[in-house]
């Protein structure tokens, strides 16, 4: 039986190969112990329990791999076809009327990568101030400034949460994101869980992260609901460096204190000073005095919350939650005199997902706005 | 304790929850577990009619994590495995569900699409 058992472990091994490396470097040896938990289980059921476990297992293998695999067969499809058609055309060129056309062949060849989806992007780990090791990975031309820096830590926590939207800015721009700590491939601190590391923290982890990747200055920041409140707080603690900044769907640093007065229900830690100071937030009544005379373009989802997200309230104090977010990103947008605000036509909170092309194009337009403001 | 609430608007725009996400939040509500208990729990609680693989189960526990919607704990005695549990993001979203399915069989209830209770 043992032969047969570490046999059966080394075919799933072989199947768990076809799986994301991402996955197998967090959870390959987890993954590996549950399956000979399952398997020994099912070895006391007899053979059809060690069957139905194979069964599941290779449904599972086709469901999770087949769209990478999928789209990698696309790839090469796309790949043979290009140079397919650059090998007659060079043939077709000889054959013919010597060198121009081969310069057509080379020029589609240049312009493949320029049309590919996929930005090229560059990855590593930093060492920052306190001893973690955090992951940055960037896209578009380095040479390019300002440097645009989609932000997590708050809101979000990994790089890979803006890939859409990473994709969907021109190459002319660099574009940057990293994993904060505790998410992605950056260190995983036991505790507290990484959204709830205190605000000042993440905003000196992100600015030693971005010194030792030695980032060209000066930065765009893009925050992303409470990442919307972390980069006022980074702009706050290092003005010189920021030179524009786009919120998406951004929390307010006020919206404790203002939606406990529709309802204490909401969060029972709207009065809770160690909570509002972890997360920027405001104590009850104190006003936001934060104002940046910089480019600064303040997204807003048109599409809200249903009423029903919210048991316990009642249509009113629903809908007076909605009015209070759209005031605040009313106010938001009046705290530059270059603020802008555009309401984002089919999106929810969940904008980096539902409309990244809204979110490149403000991210565009505040680069612009920076070149043509030096 | 209860440190949802900053999460409450990005959290419940994930419903309806994929079913493997739901099983495993389901799972976990009760108290913190490892991947094969989580795996065992989801048969027993979906009464058979749902089981993940080992794959599918760390995939979705991957999702889970990144969002902020369960915390890991390593248990450095016992061999590599982890332990599992809902955040409050993640207690929050599960009530969320349950309200939401809650309010589907309301209404297939008053179409008298559904007699709950009568059935059997």
């Amino acid at each position: 039986m043992n032969r047969l058992y570490r046999i059966h472990c080394c075919l799933f091994d072989f199947l768990l190969t076809f799986q994301s490396d991402d996955l197998l470097a967090r959870y390959g040896d987890e993954i590996r112990l549950v399956f000979r938990d399952e398997l020994s289980d099912a070895w006391r059921g007899g053979p059809t329990a060690i069957l139905k476990v194979w069964s599941d297992i290779l449904g599972e293998t086709i469901t999770l791999t087949t769209p990478r695999y999928a789209e990698r067969l696309g790839l090469l499809l796309v790949a043979s076809v290009l140079a397919t058609g650059l090998t007659l055309g060079t043939v077709f060129s000889f054959a013919s009327i010597g060198s121009s056309p081969i310069v057509h062949a080379c020029s589609q060849e240049e312009s493949s990568p320029q049309s590919s989806p996929l930005p090229a992007t560059s990855g590593s780990l930093f060492q920052v101030s306190d001893g973690h090791k955090m992951f940055l990975e960037c896209s578009g031309d380095p040479a390019a400034g300002p440097t645009v820096i989609v932000a997590n830590g708050k809101g979000l926590g990994a790089a890979d949460a803006w890939a859409l939207v990473q994709q969907k800015v021109p190459p002319s721009i660099r574009t940057c994101s990293y994993d904060a700590v505790g998410a992605g491939r950056s260190d995983h601190v036991p505790s507290p869980h990484p959204e709830l590391r205190p605000i000042d923290q993440v905003v000196s982890e992100m600015h030693s992260l971005f010194q030792a990747a030695r980032l060209k200055q000066s930065y765009v920041l893009v925050g992303a609901s409470a990442g919307g409140i972390l980069i006022r707080r980074y702009q706050q603690q290092y003005p010189h460096e920021i030179a524009g900044l786009v919120f998406v769907d951004s929390a307010h640093e006020e919206q404790e204190w203002r939606m406990a007065a529709i309802s204490k229900e909401l969060d029972p830690n709207w009065n809770n000073p160690e909570f509002l100071r972890e997360n920027g937030f405001l104590p009850d009544h104190q006003k936001l005095t934060w104002h940046a005379d910089i480019p600064l373009i303040v997204l807003e989802r048109t599409e809200k919350p249903p009423c029903s997200a919210f048991p316990g309230l009642s249509q009113q104090q629903c809908d007076a939650l909605n009015d209070e977010w759209h005031n605040h990103q009313v106010d938001l947008a009046a705290r530059s005199k270059y603020g802008q605000l555009r309401s984002v036509a089919g999106s929810g909170h969940f904008m980096h997902q539902q409309r990244p092309d809204a979110i490149a194009d403000a991210v565009r337009e505040v680069v612009h706005q920076v070149h043509a403001g030096q | 304790m209860a440190r949802e609430h900053q999460f409450d608007d990005d959290l419940l725009e994930n419903l309806p929850l994929p079913i493997a996400s739901f099983f495993v939040l389901f799972a976990l509500a009760e108290e913190e577990k490892h991947g094969y208990r989580i795996m065992q729990d989801i048969r027993e609680l979906s009464g058979g009619t749902f089981s993940v693989g080992p794959a599918t189960l760390y995939t979705t526990i991957k999702k889970l994590f990144d969002q902020g919607l369960i915390s890991e704990t390593s248990d450095s005695t016992e061999d590599r495995r982890r332990t599992y549990a809902l955040t409050p993001a993640g207690k929050r979203l599960l009530g969320a569900e349950f309200h939401r399915q809650q309010e589907l069989l309301d209404l297939a209830r008053r179409k008298k699409l559904l007699r709950i209770g009568e059935q059997k």
